[in-house]
């Protein structure tokens, strides 16, 4: 099970962060800071994977960003990479060429996309379509909403 | 796409933390953000459009690490939003916000049990997404029966949310669900795959807690991973063009659990285990993850020898991959291999030593854990010689542990002689004694009193040894607290055997004191030395000028331990012969008869039994008595929420008095209302025939309803 996503910009800032456990505030804080500054100095020639406390921290840059999945011991530590990097493409078809700028002014529907892939910390949805059909079915009434309002 | 639909505002604080070079200059804009937001959210009549904003940025502001708790409240309060634009944001920003044991989530409660029976499919997702995330032990009750019954929704993206809160729900009370097992089942049988998958996590969980009571689900799980590899889903759960290769990997982890040490149910999986590793061959990486995984559930399993071999062979090509994930998946897969044969290991020796001097961390780690598996008593002394290597230079803490743990049980368990044995265990007490458990350090000293107990003259050589040893080391001026306390023990037991070239019993004793006044962390530390002199002053009778120093310097410690130790050193300095009896040589093997009956006491009992003293009697019958005594207390009903609604409030039933004047010929009687206390029988009221006659009865029985309208 996953515990956390991150995702930190090359300059060490926050884009994005999810837990999947109970963690006080501050922990959390604590503990961006010490993973991002390990992930953030580990060279690119080495593997993507980290052992971090008792888990493992799987971590792939995509341009700019680190996303950071943190799995425990258990898991499958290459699978996780796949679930990151298919958080990335679903990001990626439902901006279109995403970048870090889409997820800064965007981060709720970031985290609407990743509320479809992840529930509770497992992958819940493979399929890149559906998670697009449930986000832009949801998008299209949130708008239908917002028209009614305007009309009415 | 970038920020259209934002207010300037917020357009113009992302910015700014954009561009902002400092993480003091970050926090500055932080606090005025969040001074902005608190008296917007103070102001009335906020727009749900306005507040939606205003929640988004309090994410952001607690996404930098600032204290956004002032927009709580607000958050809970747009879920009972109508408007499911703003309802969304509500739950979202709770999720973000809150935690499942957040006082604020008792607000919470009401809405969630709304939205999960509301019509709108969307509110329902939204509900469920939120009682994945936020769902407590007090709630299950509340919350549980509507999840329950959505696991049969139309609509698969609400089935699906429905067994993920089941899953959560498992994790919290297992007795919730494992009821429920039968549905948990149906959903196995879902017609959409990813509702299916969903189950998998939920029995995956219950397997790892009750595997036997899944046990007769294996053929459908192999039967559900043979469809998946054969490409029968959907083109949709393709990823990479490899069929759904996460509900192939959940399969797995649960074949592994339910096969683990049972011939029966492995043997229904070694033919799909080959199947799905071959197809998911094909070069990208997740087919990869697949082959691992697979190579997990092979070691897991009952073994078979030809999927043995055809993990072992996967795994060696890993290991010799020039990618680097490859090789740290090959190693991981080789060590789990290794458990179920060691033979596999012996022609990767070369490619993982290897790997030991590779430059990534992660991959010397498992490394090193691999060697530690690969361990057998041929080549213990080059693998602890590594492992301790990397214990000298490696700084990290959870690293160091496992080190010290691993070279410690290796050296328990393959040492090739005793002296090794005292060596290795020597080295790690200096490089990290901090680390070690007190227990490591008694079986070392039971082993310098007891020797192998095959041999006394080899027993004999050994302590002299390690009393030579141990006197070498009391030279240099840093040890471990550990160290010394064995260094002590030893020396204050065995010191007469020291053989080493101008070392009398006096210099051992000087030594011993001179070392009482080192820095020490662990305060016992200090009493195994007194002791240790203490023991050497007994049975040597040696003139020690600086006991008395101690004695009078650590009477008044800190450490009350200390302080009876240095009173006892004390009075037996002052009688020689009871000193060497309490502290006899080398008797440290040697068993203390206690008499636990205290049968000594016997005769005293019966004196004072005698004499009226009332009998001993037990703890337990005390407390009985007392409780026989004190009046009982009723075990008070725990308080607990109630989080039923209230029922609804009724129309008011119209009153006997009414009945019994309109309508006398009602089951309501004259008679038998008279004992309520009403004056039934009113003479004077007014019904629709006008006023009533006392005792008159109208001829028309009339609803009494109408009385009230």
């Amino acid at each position: 099970m996953i515990q956390f996503i991150l995702l930190i910009s090359r300059q060490g800032k926050t884009r994005l962060k999810k837990w999947f456990v109970p963690c006080a505030e501050r922990d959390q804080f604590r503990t961006i800071k010490e993973v991002s500054s390990l992930i953030l100095n580990r060279s690119p020639k080495v593997c993507n994977f980290l052992e971090w406390r008792d888990y493992k921290l799987c971590y792939k840059r995509y341009a700019s960003l680190f996303f950071i999945a943190c799995v425990e011991n258990t898991d499958n530590e290459l699978l996780a990479l796949e679930t990151v990097h298919h958080f990335v493409e679903c990001l990626d078809r439902y901006f279109g060429n995403v970048c870090e700028l889409d997820l800064i002014f965007n981060f709720h529907k970031a985290y609407y996309i990743l509320d479809e892939i992840l529930i509770s910390g497992e992958l819940q949805e493979s399929s890149k379509r559906a998670v697009l059909h449930h986000i832009s079915e949801q998008d299209a009434m949130m708008q239908e909403n917002e028209q009614a309002k305007r009309k009415g | 796409m970038s920020g259209g639909h934002l207010s300037k505002e917020f357009f113009e604080l992302v910015k700014s933390i954009g561009e902002s070079r400092s993480k003091q200059e970050e926090d500055k804009i932080i606090v005025g953000e969040i001074a902005i937001l608190k008296q917007h959210l103070s102001a009335p009549n906020i727009t749900a459009k306005k507040m939606k904003e205003y929640m988004i940025r309090a994410v952001y502001a607690e996404m930098l690490g600032h204290d956004a708790s002032f927009a709580y409240i607000h958050a809970v309060k747009l879920t009972h939003e109508k408007n499911l634009f703003a309802k969304r944001i509500g739950y979202l920003t709770c999720n973000l916000f809150l935690h499942r044991d957040h006082e604020l989530m008792l607000l919470l409660i009401n809405t969630m049990q709304r939205d999960l029976g509301s019509a709108n499919h969307i509110e329902v997702c939204s509900a469920l997404t939120s009682v994945c995330r936020l769902v407590n032990l007090e709630m299950i009750p509340a919350i549980s029966p509507l999840v329950f019954k959505l696991l049969s929704h139309p609509q698969e993206a609400v089935r699906k949310k429905a067994v993920v809160a089941v899953h959560k729900f498992f994790k919290i009370v297992p007795e919730t669900v494992l009821d429920q097992k039968d549905q948990i089942r149906k959903v196995l049988c879902d017609p959409d795959p990813s509702v299916m998958g969903a189950s998998l996590h939920v029995l995956c969980e219950v397997a790892k807690a009750h595997p036997a009571s899944c046990k007769d689900l294996v053929p459908s799980f192999v039967s559900i991973l043979k469809q998946i590899t054969e490409h029968r889903l959907p083109r949709d759960f393709d990823y990479h063009r490899m069929p759904a290769p996460w509900l192939q990997v959940k399969l797995l982890s649960i074949l592994s659990i339910l096969g683990t040490a049972d011939k029966a149910n492995s043997e229904h999986m070694y033919e799909i285990l080959q199947e799905c590793m071959r197809r998911a061959d094909s070069g990208v990486n997740v087919g990869y993850a697949i082959i691992y995984e697979c190579v997990k559930c092979i070691t897991k399993i009952f073994p078979d020898h030809g999927l043995l071999e055809l993990a072992a062979s996967n795994i060696s090509r890993f290991i010799s991959s020039e990618n680097h994930n490859l090789r740290y998946l090959g190693v991981t897969g080789l060590a789990q291999i290794v458990q179920v044969n060691p033979a596999y290991a012996a022609e990767h020796q070369m490619v993982v030593v290897d790997c030991l001097e590779d430059p990534d961390e992660t991959l010397k780690r498992k490394t090193l854990d691999l060697l530690f598996r690969m361990t057998n008593p041929q080549n213990v002394v080059v693998v602890v010689d590594k492992l301790n290597f990397h214990l000298r230079t490696s700084v990290d803490a959870h690293l160091r542990r496992d080190l010290v743990q691993k070279i410690t049980s290796l050296a328990e368990r393959f040492a090739p002689d005793n002296e090794w044995y005292v060596n290795t265990m020597n080295t790690v007490f200096e490089l990290s004694g901090e680390l070690v458990p007190a227990e490591t350090a008694y079986n070392l000293m039971r082993l310098v009193a007891e020797g192998a107990g095959e041999d006394e003259s080899a027993d004999q050589a050994f302590r002299v040894f390690a009393v030579n040893t141990y006197l070498k080391l009391l030279e240099k001026s840093t040890l471990s607290d550990i160290l010394v306390q064995v260094i002590a023990w030893v020396l204050g037991e065995y010191a007469r055997l020291a053989s080493v070239d101008g070392y009398t019993i006096e210099d051992i004793a000087d030594l011993l004191s001179e070392c009482i006044e080192r820095p020490f962390e662990d305060p016992a530390t200090r009493g195994f030395l007194v002791t240790a002199l203490m023991k050497l002053i007994g049975q040597h009778g040696v003139k020690s000028t600086t006991a008395e120093d101690i004695i009078r310097s650590y009477r008044s410690s800190r450490m009350t331990d200390l302080q009876q130790r240095c009173y006892e050193f004390e009075q037996l300095r002052q009688s020689p012969a009871v000193m060497r009896k309490v502290l006899p040589y080398d008797a440290s093997c040697e068993d203390i008869v206690v008499n636990k009956d205290l049968s000594f006491l016997d005769s005293f009992v019966r004196r004072k039994l005698d004499e009226g003293a009332k009998p001993y009697q037990s703890a337990v019958e005390r407390a009985r008595e007392q409780e026989g005594l004190a009046p009982k207390v009723e075990a008070e009903l725990k308080p607990s929420l109630n989080f039923m609604p209230y029922e609804a409030p009724t129309k008011p039933q119209p009153s006997p008095v009414q009945d019994a004047v309109g309508d006398a010929g009602s089951t309501y009687s004259t008679e038998a209302a008279v004992p309520k206390g009403l004056n039934v029988s009113g003479p004077r009221k007014w019904g629709p025939s006008g006023y009533n006659q006392p005792g008159g009865k109208p001829d028309i029985p009339q609803a009494p309803a109408l009385d009230l309208c």
